[in-house]
């Protein structure tokens, strides 16, 4: 844990930055890539399209807990999810293969892309990118945007495991999408959903998951 | 936007937000970096475990390493290694605070200045080919490496063109008077194998094997001798842990030890009678030789009221089969391998040996160079280069003096060494080498046990494995004869199987060896020991600690920071004083104290106690090497002078807190009866509180506990304890979750020493949580008093509230410096500055067992499946972590036996922790 005072007004800080940002649009809808191109005054400067210079040292990008429409960063290679996981129907286990197995889904290896991209889109720049690096034995480094605390622990495989419990309806699975949001459609993908803690205690009442704070605060 | 007063209020603290991030000096890492080609074995989040060796100190136990992405997180017992059989000891708990320690070396060092390690190498190669060419010999010093690394330091010196028995073993606490007594006696140096377990009663000369020799393997059969009802006596100058942990405590005239023995071996014979289990011929043999030993010469020699010595000897003629143990370092004088010799003879009598006492033959081991021979043949200038592998003779002091000194007649020394340690500092030429958790190697503790040390990870820094940098110098000159194609670990995967380094060595049972005592026995005894050192001087006792274990164990910040348990000093070594000998000194407790031996003179403070035999001084092992000479083994035998510098140095624990003051909080009971009256119920204004599933908890047997403080370093490690140095420690910031609480009672048996590893109590009814202003503390549906970091907002009130005193607050940001931060454990919250914190009973592992049962589709959890880091190390199972809710479990077994109270019971805070009463014979 870094900042055990600060955190609060951390949280508010991020609230303070949404109150400036435009509405996120919907998911799938023709201004998401817009609202992720287009940057709000007060959001801190994004590197913009495949790094040239991978080496060279990126401005911060102030991670924020909880944010929701956090603008989207875009990384040394411009991945779009949309096409993956949108258009080619690769399930997200596929590449996050840890998910059901460790508290951490995991990004896949340089090696695991070039799996398929040995053969498929070869022209294209960013797997030229990635096909030079994975070749020098250089990871790709990809922008976070997803981000819990340290403070907290969460499992993948707890969640994505789970067994329904039989008298109650909303006891249904928990998928990806239900926290990641639509990454299927988001040729960048931002966070849609706030990572905060009503978000998920809301969830757990719902579901009649165990809501005591050593569930995630350990 | 409309402005309310919410979004106002939000805007503004967003502001004050923006600044406060701008301090955050820590940030939450930006970048996601995967790997570039994924190892085939590795999930990220989840550990992976390997067997290796502990090499932090002869003993090598067997350790499994918790590795997480490939960093080392946490070290504990080989449960398949028979030395260690799942637990380890405060030094091996520390070894992963050494792997990462700022005070590692990384780059070699050539003339004292940091080069690379082509220029390190090409020093290296010239160094040899100008000692090969000048017709000189290469000598290998190294600590004891009696496997496959050792043969290979032979090889490399045969292929030098050296004779391949240059290789100096470097073991300068080693207790050579055993093997020499044992000689004497049986005419064998075959390694002695002790069954405590199966002893009735058993007898320690001044052997302290709780802290000295293999204390995890010593400790566990204690805690099986004890449990099995046996009982034992400790005979030496100071109550030391094996003393503490013993029945009786008594003490004769430092240096008398053989008399007593002598006299122990006379009584035995005059009882026993024709029933003696030796052949006539040597019996009568034994019987003229000890005439002189009669009880009136040794009660007035060894200043014993008249009448033990026969009371000792009917005693442990009625609890056969009995065990005699020792010397130990603390009653080890010029004459110790005649006490030893007489210690086996005291066995053989009492028939104790095939059945407690068993002697199992050594492994063949190559021939090497003693340390006599280097000596000479560096005097004569036939040696052109040293390689210390390891080895510091120079932290030795006076006691090394002459190994130090033929050093400084060689002309180059080459250093392989982990640290900048004193010896490391003289050589020109100095090669980092990897840590034991990042090398391979393999260790004979004892025989029938070959454990094979291997890397759990890739190394911290750019160190180079010796025995490459040695290959790679051999293959430079060109002379690879007999020697391996590839790196040693090649060379080491094939001397064993895939099978043999998962189970982290080969154990096979070894026949013991059919011994008979020499008719020679206590043929020739030396006169009375003789002191050296000033003649107004008091007798020096050098005194083993656990935490230093005999003071080979390299210091690390982590056992330095631990109180030792009964002086309750850290960060400084200590001097104890009875008061009698203070007063007449003219010494207060805290006092700093100018010692003087013949060796040197120190400076510590003092620590007066009844917990030692007046008229003497003991030092612990670390600082006594400074006052010792090299004319003895480092015990007994020289006197020092002891004045007080009119300094002081305040004591971390207050005085009055190592005295119970007659509070019953480490209770006892008597052997007779193991029982404690019956408590009734309490009354409670408040409602019964309801654990559905579990109810957590710990129970801790008293009469198991030796005090060691292995779960305290355990949980440093687990926990990511900071370490606050001497300073704050002095401050009373021990940031320690769980310490060892030592209280040393005068008794009308003389004084007492008891031990209680007091933690977060988890009560019911916790004091704590009724206080706390943000509900940061809580009572959880699982019975653990859980603290919420991110909600604690640091008023301390708790820690106020808390009758147990075990809370602890973050009074700073204590720093983790260097690689420090590679070795934290993922799985828990690194607190910060402002926060308090306290025993969390290893939630983390208990989240991870229930979410792995949950994932197998298991509702309920085996008994013993969730171990917290205490209980997983405690050497004597004093510890046992459990739900107090499951019936079937040993927890609750042990909550239902009649030795078992909760502390300050009265205050009915219905704490998880059950505490088992000792068993004493005068409870």
């Amino acid at each position: 844990m870094s900042f055990a005072h600060t955190r609060h007004a951390l949280v508010v800080a991020a609230a303070a930055m949404l109150a400036c940002q435009p509405p996120a649009p919907a998911p799938g809808s023709p201004g998401a890539e817009a609202a992720a191109a287009e940057l709000p005054a007060c959001a801190p400067p994004v590197e913009a399209g495949p790094a040239g210079a991978p080496s060279a040292p990126l401005p911060p990008l102030g991670i924020t807990i909880g944010a929701q429409g956090e603008p989207a960063p875009v990384g040394e290679v411009a991945f779009s999810h949309r096409a993956h996981a949108g258009d080619c129907k690769i399930p997200c286990l596929a590449c996050h293969v840890f998910a059901t197995q460790s508290p951490v889904a995991g990004i896949p290896s340089g090696r695991k892309c070039m799996g398929c991209h040995k053969f498929v889109a070869k022209e294209k720049l960013g797997v030229r990118i990635l096909a030079a690096r994975v070749k020098a034995e250089q990871p790709l480094r990809w922008e976070r945007v997803f981000v819990v605390p340290d403070f907290i622990y969460f499992s993948h495989r707890a969640h994505l495991r789970i067994e329904a419990k039989a008298d109650c309806k909303d006891c249904e699975k928990v998928e990806c999408k239900d926290c990641h949001g639509d990454v299927a459609s988001q040729k960048v993908v931002r966070q849609e959903t706030p990572f905060t803690m009503g978000m998920c205690l809301g969830c757990h009442e719902k579901k009649r998951a165990p809501r005591g704070c050593t569930v995630c605060h350990k | 936007m409309r402005l309310t007063r919410r979004t106002f209020l939000g805007s503004a603290v967003g502001v004050l937000g923006i600044g406060l991030l701008e301090g955050c000096k820590e940030k939450l890492p930006r970048y996601l970096v995967p790997y570039s080609a994924p190892p085939d074995d590795v999930v990220p989040g989840l550990a992976r475990k390997y067997r290796t060796v502990c090499r932090e100190c002869p003993a090598a136990c067997g350790a499994t390493v918790r590795v997480r992405e490939g960093r080392a997180v946490k070290m504990e017992g080989s449960p398949d290694h028979p030395v260690s059989l799942g637990a380890l000891c405060p030094g091996g708990q520390a070894a992963i605070e050494r792997l990462y320690a700022p005070t590692r070396l990384g780059t070699p060092l050539l003339g004292g200045k940091e080069v690379a390690w082509d220029r390190a190498e090409a020093a290296l190669l010239e160094g040899l080919t100008g000692t090969l060419a000048a017709g000189k010999r290469v000598v290998v010093l190294s600590r004891p490496e009696h496997g496959q690394l050792g043969a290979l330091f032979g090889a490399w010196l045969a292929a030098l063109g050296q004779p391949s028995s240059q290789v100096v073993s470097f073991d300068p606490m080693a207790r050579g008077w055993l093997r020499e007594g044992q000689r004497r006696a049986f005419g064998t140096t075959a390694t002695p194998s002790y069954d405590f377990a199966a002893a009735r009663l058993l007898l320690s000369i001044g052997d302290d094997f709780v802290e000295e020799g293999s204390p995890v393997e010593a400790a566990r059969a204690l805690g099986e001798h004890r449990a099995a009802g046996g009982r034992s006596i400790y005979l030496g100058p100071r109550l030391s842990l094996t003393a503490a942990s013993a029945d009786e405590w008594l003490s004769v005239e430092p240096g008398t030890e053989l008399t007593f023995v002598l006299g122990l071996a006379r009584q035995v014979l005059e009882r026993l009678g024709s029933r003696v289990a030796l052949p006539p011929a040597v019996a009568d043999g034994l019987r003229s030789r000890l005439a002189p030993y009669d009880d009136a010469a040794v009660a007035a020699r060894s200043r014993l009221s008249k009448g033990t010595v026969a009371e000792l000897a009917a005693a442990l003629i009625a609890a056969s089969p009995s065990l005699v143990v020792g010397p130990g370092r603390v009653a080890a004088g010029s004459d110790a391998a005649a006490l030893a010799e007489a210690v086996y003879v005291l066995n053989a009598l009492l028939g104790n040996v095939g059945k407690t006492l068993r002697f199992l033959a050594d492994p063949p081991r190559p021939p090497g160079m003693e340390q006599a021979e280097f000596i000479r043949r560096a005097a004569a200038g036939e040696i052109g280069m040293v390689l210390l592998h390891h080895a510091d003779p120079l932290a030795f002091g006076p006691v090394q003096a002459g190994l130090a000194a033929a050093l400084g007649r060689v002309p180059i020394v080459a250093a392989f060494t982990n640290e900048l340690d004193l010896t490391a500092r003289q050589a020109q030429l100095v090669l980092p080498d990897h840590h034991f958790l990042e090398s391979w190697s393999d260790v004979t503790p004892r025989p029938g046990v070959q454990g094979i040390q291997q890397p759990v990870m890739t190394p911290v820094l750019g160190t180079r494995p010796a025995a490459d940098v040695l290959l790679a110098a051999a293959r430079a000159l060109g002379k690879t004869a007999g020697l391996p194609e590839g790196s040693f670990g090649e060379a080491m995967r094939q001397a064993f199987t895939e099978k043999e380094i998962e189970a982290g060595g080969r154990f096979e049972v070894v026949t013991p060896l059919a011994v008979a005592l020499l008719p020679s026995a206590l043929g020739s005894l030396p006169a009375p020991a003789q002191r050296r050192g000033p003649g107004m001087g008091l007798p020096l006792v050098v005194a083993p600690t656990i935490r230093h274990l005999d003071g080979r164990t390299p210091r690390s910040a982590l056992l330095q920071e631990m109180p030792d348990p009964l002086s309750g000093f850290s960060w400084t070594g200590w001097v104890e004083f009875h008061p009698t000998t203070a007063l007449a000194l003219k010494v207060k407790a805290g006092d700093v104290v100018a010692l003087e031996g013949p060796g040197g003179r120190v400076d510590l403070p003092a620590h007066v106690t009844p917990a030692i035999r007046p008229g003497l001084v003991a030092v612990p092992v670390g600082d006594a090497t400074s006052l010792l000479d090299g004319a003895g083994p480092i015990g007994l035998g020289v006197r020092v002078t002891a004045v007080p510098t009119g300094l002081q140095r305040p004591l971390h624990l207050p005085e009055e807190g190592r005295h119970q003051h007659g509070r019953e909080l480490a209770r006892s009971v008597s052997r007779a009866a193991p029982r404690l009256p019956p408590q009734d119920p309490l009354p409670s204004m408040y409602p019964a509180v309801e654990h559905p599933d579990h109810r957590w908890g710990l129970a801790i047997d008293l009469d198991r506990c030796t005090g060691c403080g292995a779960c305290t370093a355990a949980c440093y490690v687990e926990n990511n304890l900071p370490i606050v140095g001497a300073e704050d420690m002095q401050r009373g910031r021990s940031m320690s979750w769980l310490r060892i609480q030592a209280f040393v009672d005068e008794t009308p048996a003389g004084p007492e020493a008891s031990f209680l590893p007091l933690g977060c109590q988890h009560c019911s009814n916790a004091p704590c949580e009724a206080v706390c202003p943000t509900f940061a503390t809580y009572h959880t549906q699982e019975g653990l008093n859980a603290q919420i970091y991110a909600r604690c907002i640091g008023t301390r009130y708790c820690e106020n509230n808390c009758p147990y005193g075990v809370r602890r607050f973050n009074f700073s940001e204590w720093p983790r410096e260097g690689n420090a931060r590679l070795g934290l454990n993922p799985d828990v919250t690194v607190r910060d500055r402002g926060v308090t914190e306290k025993c969390s009973l290893c939630i983390h592992r208990i989240s991870a067992g229930e979410e792995e049962a949950r994932l197998d589709g298991r509702k309920q959890l085996r008994d013993g499946e969730i171990v917290s880091a205490c209980a997983a190390t405690c050497p004597t199972r004093a510890i046992v972590f459990g739900d107090l809710k499951d019936p079937g479990s040993e927890i609750s077994r042990r909550a239902a036996d009649g030795r078992a109270y909760k502390l300050l019971g009265e205050l009915n805070t219905e704490p998880g922790v059950v505490y088992l009463a000792r068993r004493r014979e005068k409870a």
